[in-house]
C-alpha cells in the first residue's frame, strides 16, 4: 500500500497533468479552430494579399498600417510528445497546429482592425515570430509562440470586380 | 502622419526622402503574467497576459519611431518593418524602422484622407 502511494505521488501527478493536457488542449484547439474558420468566411470579401503594390486600390483614399497580435502556448500532452519525438527527429507535427493557430489568428485581428477603420483591403502581410518570453524552450515543455503580422489597409475601388484568389 | 508598410500610398507621391527612421522597446514580462502563463502552459491556449504585452511594445515602439519622424518634418513613414531580438531571458525587443518623406497630393487628388493611424 505504502509503496503505491509512493508510486502514485511520483508519476500520478504526471499522468494527471498528461490527460488534463491532452483533453482540455484538443478541446481548445478545435474550438479555436472552428472560431477561426468562422471569422475566415465573415471576412472573405476582404482582399488580403502580401503583394506591396496595392492591387485595385482607389486613389481617392490613403491607407494605413494595420497590426495583428497573438501569443499562443502548448498544453503538457504536446510538449511530452514533442520530448518523445525530439529523440528521433523528424516532423514536429504537434507544433504545426499551434503555428498555424497563430499566424490564422493574427490574420484575423489585422483584419478586424482594417474593417474597424473602414477599409476593405489589406496588402503587403508580414509576418515576425517576437519570443515574449525570452528563449521559448529551456523552460520546463513550456513552449509558445508569439506572431506579430502587419500590412497596409486601403480601400478598394469599387469598380473593379473582385475574384476568388487573394481573398481569406 | 501616414504610416504604411508599402513603398506607395495611393493618391499621393513622394516628394522628399528624409531618411531612416526607429524606434524601439525592450520589455520584460512580470511575474504575474508568468505564472498565469504557467498554468495555461498545461492546457494550452491563448496567452492573453503576453499578447497584451506584445501590443504594447509595438505601440511603443511605432510611437517612438513617429517622434523621430515629426523631428524631420515628415508627414509620412513608408515601408515600415519589425524585428524583434532576444536580449536576456525573459525580456524582448521590438524593433520598429520605416523610411520617413514628405508626401504630395498626386495630379488625381486626395478627397477624403485617411483614417488616424493607431487605435
Amino acid at each position: 500500500m505504502e509503496q503505491f502511494l509512493v508510486l502514485f505521488i511520483q508519476f500520478g501527478f504526471g499522468i494527471v497533468l498528461l490527460g488534463l493536457g491532452f483533453g482540455v488542449g484538443r478541446f481548445t484547439e478545435k474550438r479555436h479552430f472552428n472560431r477561426l474558420h468562422q471569422r475566415e468566411y465573415m471576412y472573405k470579401g476582404v482582399l488580403v494579399t502580401s503583394l506591396s503594390t496595392l492591387p485595385y486600390a482607389d486613389q481617392r483614399v490613403g491607407s494605413t498600417m494595420v497590426t495583428g497580435e497573438c501569443v499562443i502556448a502548448t498544453d503538457y500532452f504536446k510538449s511530452f510528445v514533442t520530448k518523445l519525438k525530439k529523440i528521433i527527429g523528424g516532423e514536429l507535427r504537434a507544433y504545426l497546429s499551434l503555428m498555424d493557430r497563430a499566424r490564422r489568428e493574427s490574420v484575423v485581428r489585422l483584419i478586424e482592425q482594417a474593417q474597424e477603420q473602414g477599409f476593405d483591403a489589406v496588402c503587403n502581410i508580414r509576418f515576425v515570430s517576437a519570443d515574449v518570453g525570452g528563449s521559448t524552450s529551456n523552460r520546463k515543455g513550456a513552449a509558445m509562440v508569439a506572431i506579430i503580422a502587419s500590412g497596409t489597409a486601403y480601400k478598394r475601388n469599387m469598380n473593379t470586380a473582385i475574384d476568388e484568389h487573394g481573398s481569406v | 502622419m501616414i504610416v504604411v508598410n508599402t513603398e506607395i500610398v495611393p493618391g499621393r507621391e513622394v516628394d522628399q526622402i528624409l531618411g531612416l527612421v526607429q524606434g524601439n522597446t525592450v520589455r520584460a514580462k512580470n511575474v504575474g503574467r508568468d505564472i498565469a502563463a504557467g498554468f495555461k502552459n498545461m492546457v494550452g491556449g491563448e496567452l492573453k497576459g503576453y499578447t497584451q504585452l506584445l501590443v504594447e511594445s509595438r505601440r511603443q515602439s511605432t510611437e517612438r519611431m513617429i517622434a523621430q519622424a515629426n523631428e524631420l518634418g515628415a508627414n509620412a513613414i513608408l515601408n515600415v518593418r519589425f524585428t524583434t531580438s532576444a536580449v536576456t531571458n525573459g525580456a524582448a525587443e521590438l524593433y520598429a524602422y520605416g523610411t520617413a518623406v514628405t508626401l504630395k497630393p498626386t495630379s488625381l487628388g486626395m478627397i477624403e484622407d485617411a483614417a488616424p493611424t493607431g487605435e
